[in-house]
């Protein structure tokens, strides 16, 4: 044990005129530190706040808190960031092209994993504000053709929707995510899937209609719907449907549904009376009455 | 609607300097008794509270209570066009979506005039509760703000510790500590050069020192200050301005936390 040391201090011989004295300081410095903890001022009703554009609630006083929300806000009210890259790529399964450089690209369960993680990414932003379950991976890019004889059987339908339709979702995949993307943004987003049934929705105020206070109720509907019992045939569910908050009003959600409706079975359009929405939320209600131009009538399926 | 004419564009454009780097965005409460504003800063460590009264403007008139949300930095920006001893007026309408500044300069017949835009601030008042305080230390204001700089430079915080016999503002740091020590004095030829000390029970707390020399940046606007301290309660740095108005600081203490 002796010996070691010796060779040691020949190797180092030009640092030995170090001062002594720095060995003892860092053992010094900790013992001294009393933890000092900034207090807050608690002058504030309320220590959460809602963001009213958003809908996010933080508190504004966490500074990891706000820097989330900001992050939040940017997604939900700007659109999902892509990269420069990324929209170059995805261009190639574009469906539709609008004039202003944007476009709708289709994704889904045959495209690569970049793809396909892109648009999960984008479905967790959708899911977050439409505070919808989120789909599981393996359940989003599934295929369907197995179940779908067993669904039919289970519920004893004796017409299939259609001799086409049939034999056109035995290889479908179960969901196609449709993605509007602006400049380098993911703006809008619609998540289609595959369904066999769906359910009409009926008309809840036919009264209101008969007194004539029309203008009113046919503002704002809630999202309350109320449907018949008998189920109808049908091909394509919109799953999920959403625009960001500064791209409203401007016709992404129906150029989704009408891209959705040519582009999901190969070499068909289908109908819109074959178009199904999942229980819609208060607005998708209303994306759902402009777009089959009727208050009731469309109609909404069960996941 | 508001017309407020202040002699001296002067006094707006120190509280605005003042307050600027503490908060960003705030709202300007006019009523007929003045003008006021109240903020914390966005760690809501600091809150700022200012009053101008309506004597401190002539004339003054408001005729409905109207909030004022205005960006500070676009404030600064405006106010930086004043000189200052330019006559200020602001205006407003009822339901504004600007306020109006009017810049009068006394000696020439120039006049020059912005329009600021304003934001809609959602902001709810803050009640602050009136406290009783266990010590009170009046002192030049400059002299506050050599302490707040010296000790800066050594530390991040500094403990405040008053007793009977005087004022000791402490620090320790890296490089070493230091203490200034502060005891009651008259000066009769300049009562602005007075540091007076009213206690009630002897106090010691320790404060950011980051954010009292943000603080100091009032120091132009009042010849002294004041210190009202109570333990475990937040500091209060008082500068009184002409007729009564005042631009208050609050800042919340650290606590040493048991190990």
């Amino acid at each position: 044990m002796r010996r070691k040391p010796i060779p040691r201090p020949t190797a180092k011989a030009p640092l030995s005129e170090t001062s002594q004295n720095i060995q003892s300081l860092p053992e010094l410095a900790p013992k001294k530190k009393k933890r000092l903890v900034q207090m807050q001022l608690d002058l504030v009703g309320e220590l959460r706040k809602k963001c009213r554009v958003c809908g996010m609630e933080y508190i504004p006083s966490n500074s990891e808190d706000v820097v989330l929300h900001r992050k939040f806000h940017a997604m939900n009210v700007g659109g999902v960031d892509f990269t420069k890259a990324f929209v170059e790529r995805i261009k190639q399964n574009q469906v539709w092209a609008g004039g202003d450089g944007s476009f709708i690209a289709a994704v889904g369960r045959k495209d690569t994993l970049a793809f396909r993680n892109k648009a999960s990414e984008v479905l967790k932003v959708v899911n977050t504000e439409l505070a919808a379950v989120t789909i599981p991976d393996e359940a989003l890019w599934s295929q369907l053709h197995s179940s779908i004889s067993s669904k039919a059987v289970a519920h004893g339908e004796k017409p299939q929707p259609s001799a086409k339709g049939h034999s056109a979702c035995s290889t479908s995949d179960r969901f196609k995510a449709y993605l509007y993307i602006h400049g380098q943004k993911c703006v809008g987003a619609c998540l289609a899937e595959r369904i066999q049934e769906a359910y009409t929705v009926v008309d809840q105020d036919d009264a209101s209609e008969h007194t004539g206070r029309v203008p009113v109720p046919a503002e704002f509907h809630g999202a309350s719907i109320s449907i018949s019992r008998v189920a109808e045939p049908a091909i394509l569910g919109i799953s999920r449907i959403w625009t960001s908050n500064l791209h409203r009003k401007m016709g992404i959600a129906t150029t989704l549904l009408d891209s959705a409706r040519s582009d999901f079975l190969y070499g068909m359009t289908i109908e819109k009376t074959m178009v199904a929405f999942s229980q819609p939320t208060g607005s998708g209600g209303e994306l759902a009455r402009k777009w089959f131009g009727r208050r009731a009538g469309w109609c909404v399926y069960i996941d | 609607m508001l017309e407020a004419r202040l002699q001296q564009a002067n006094l707006l454009k120190k509280v605005v300097d003042a307050i600027k780097d503490l908060v960003q965005d705030c709202n300007f409460d006019c009523n007929d008794s003045g003008i006021a504003l109240q903020a914390m800063d966005n760690s809501h460590v600091a809150l700022v509270s200012m009053l101008l009264r309506s004597d401190a403007f002539e004339p003054f008139r408001c005729d409905r209570n109207i909030a004022l949300g205005i960006n500070l930095g676009s404030l600064t920006k405006v106010l930086r066009a004043a000189q200052s001893d330019d006559i200020l007026t602001l205006k407003a309408e009822d339901a504004p979506d600007v306020v109006n500044l009017t810049f009068e300069s006394p000696s020439t017949d120039r006049i020059s005039e912005y329009d600021i835009k304003l934001m809609d601030i959602d902001q709810e008042h803050l009640g602050i509760p009136e406290t009783e305080y266990a010590a009170t230390i009046t002192m030049p204001a400059v002299e506050f703000q050599r302490i707040c700089r010296d000790l800066s430079a050594l530390s991040e915080s500094v403990s405040i510790e008053c007793a009977k016999d005087g004022v000791a503002f402490k620090c320790t740091g890296d490089i070493g500590s230091g203490s200034i020590q502060l005891r009651s004095h008259t000066d009769v030829e300049k009562p602005s050069n007075n540091v007076e000390i009213d206690l009630a029970e002897p106090v010691a707390l320790t404060f950011s020192l980051k954010y009292l020399v943000n603080f100091c940046k009032a120091s132009g606007m009042s010849e002294s200050v004041k210190l009202c301290l109570s333990n475990e309660v937040p500091l209060l740095v008082e500068y009184g301005l002409q007729s009564n108005s005042y631009l208050r600081f609050y800042l919340a203490p650290k606590i040493g936390e048991e190990e």
